[in-house]
């Protein structure tokens, strides 16, 4: 069947199998796999979207059945390298713990503000009783609702990611996009690069460092799962893919006036 | 100095343990001192002769910056831990102005792994970070 509806306000016109759920038109067929499939079975709440701004399960809906809708995702909950406040309330108050619940909780309880703006702690809970998180986080999650009150109440509705975040995106962007030069062009002269593998120092090592097979699609950062910066330093843990299988590593990065000018990594 | 991944180099290690303590270069004498001063709880002079005035400690769950905040950290830190003891250090790599290890340590909560890395000017720490492999392991 053909169908056409909107996505995080982008139109779309698909053809689409009358049997194919509405979860996986939106993860296969369009390439969002921001919403998650938990339980396939309409119990853990992982793959809530919004629809027509009501939240609703999409593994408990046919793709079909948006025909017409405006659907919105955890991509589109907020503007492109913004974080609405709650989002914001969720990573200051560490309301993630292995993640994967939590864009469905993200959209589960925006959809409980617009309800009710001001939710007291049991309604909170009530509400989340569609969403399970297995690492036992709600005490936090019902932290961070309370807290996204305040700061929309408080600050622009949507709040800009960090310079640094921005900086740590595009250097994982040309890391996994093998731009060797524009990556180079991220450290200092002088740099110094420091693994287990050894040390190396300047523009020149670096190159050859990252020549030698250590970056693009079979060496790609796939997920960012921790991200601390204070001051000119990041602290990160991510997933990469290498041609071994998937590497669970450590980073850490001083950058000074826009460039890097220490970085050390490791395996987990 | 380079390690090979897995070569043990203890440099603080267990009492029982038959690893001999190895210390070749200025930094393992640092690292060395450094750990003794933590094992000593001799924080003030941990951090006043080991940290630049605005060096800095991150890690997942926490960061501190200047002295005086690095001296309550390292305190309430081990505080935390009740004892930390190095087993052995399993990486180590050193340069002119930076050093990394990863450690199998023993706390109260169980044999896990760390992993550091320091950015020194001037013989002293500017930069630290730190973090467990993964910290599950902590928990028994």
């Amino acid at each position: 069947m053909r169908i056409s509806f909107t996505v995080n306000q982008q139109p779309h016109t698909v053809e689409v199998e009358p049997r194919v759920l509405l979860v996986d038109l939106l993860r296969d067929h369009i390439n969002l796999t921001g919403t998650k499939v938990g339980c396939d079975s309409g119990q853990c709440g992982s793959c809530v979207i919004l629809k027509d701004g009501i939240s609703v399960k999409s593994c408990a809906l046919l793709g079909v059945q948006a025909d017409g809708a405006a659907i919105t995702t955890i991509e589109g909950i907020s503007p492109a390298g913004t974080m609405n406040p709650l989002q914001v309330a969720f990573q200051a108050a560490h309301a993630v713990q292995c993640g994967f619940c939590t864009p469905g909780m993200i959209i589960s309880l925006t959809d409980l503000l617009v309800t009710i703006p001001h939710p007291t702690e049991h309604q909170i809970r009530a509400w989340l009783a569609g969403n399970l998180c297995r690492c036992t986080g709600y005490e936090n999650v019902v932290r961070a609702v309370n807290a996204a009150q305040q700061i929309a109440a408080s600050e622009a509705h949507f709040l800009p990611m960090s310079a640094m975040r921005h900086f740590y995106d595009s250097y994982v962007g040309v890391l996994n996009g093998s731009d060797l030069t524009a990556l180079v062009e991220r450290y200092s002269p002088d740099a110094v690069l420091t693994t287990f593998e050894g040390i190396v120092t300047g523009h020149e090592a670096i190159r050859s460092y990252f020549e030698d097979g250590r970056m693009g699609a079979e060496n790609a950062i796939i997920a960012t799962e921790k991200f601390i910066e204070f001051g000119d330093s990041i602290y990160t843990e991510s997933s990469v893919r290498t041609p071994h299988g998937l590497a669970h590593t450590y980073h850490a990065f001083v950058v000074q006036d826009g460039l890097i000018t220490h970085q050390f990594a490791g395996v987990k | 100095m380079i390690v090979a991944p897995g070569t043990s180099v203890a440099l603080t290690p267990d009492p029982n343990s038959k690893i001999k303590i190895v210390i070749t270069t200025p930094m393992q004498h640092f690292y060395e001192e450094h750990v003794t001063l933590l094992d000593a709880r001799d924080f003030e002079g941990l951090v006043r002769t080991h940290y630049q005035p605005d060096a800095q400690v991150m890690s997942n769950d926490y960061q501190v910056r200047g002295h005086d905040e690095l001296i309550r950290h390292f305190a309430k830190y081990t505080g935390l831990m009740a004892y930390l003891q190095v087993i052995s250090t399993d990486k180590w790599v050193e340069g002119d102005s930076t050093f990394a290890f990863e450690a199998t340590a023993r706390t109260q909560w169980g044999v896990g792994r760390v992993h550091d890395a320091f950015w020194l000017r001037d013989g002293l720490i500017v930069r630290h970070f730190t973090g467990a492999i993964p910290a599950t392991r902590f928990l028994r």
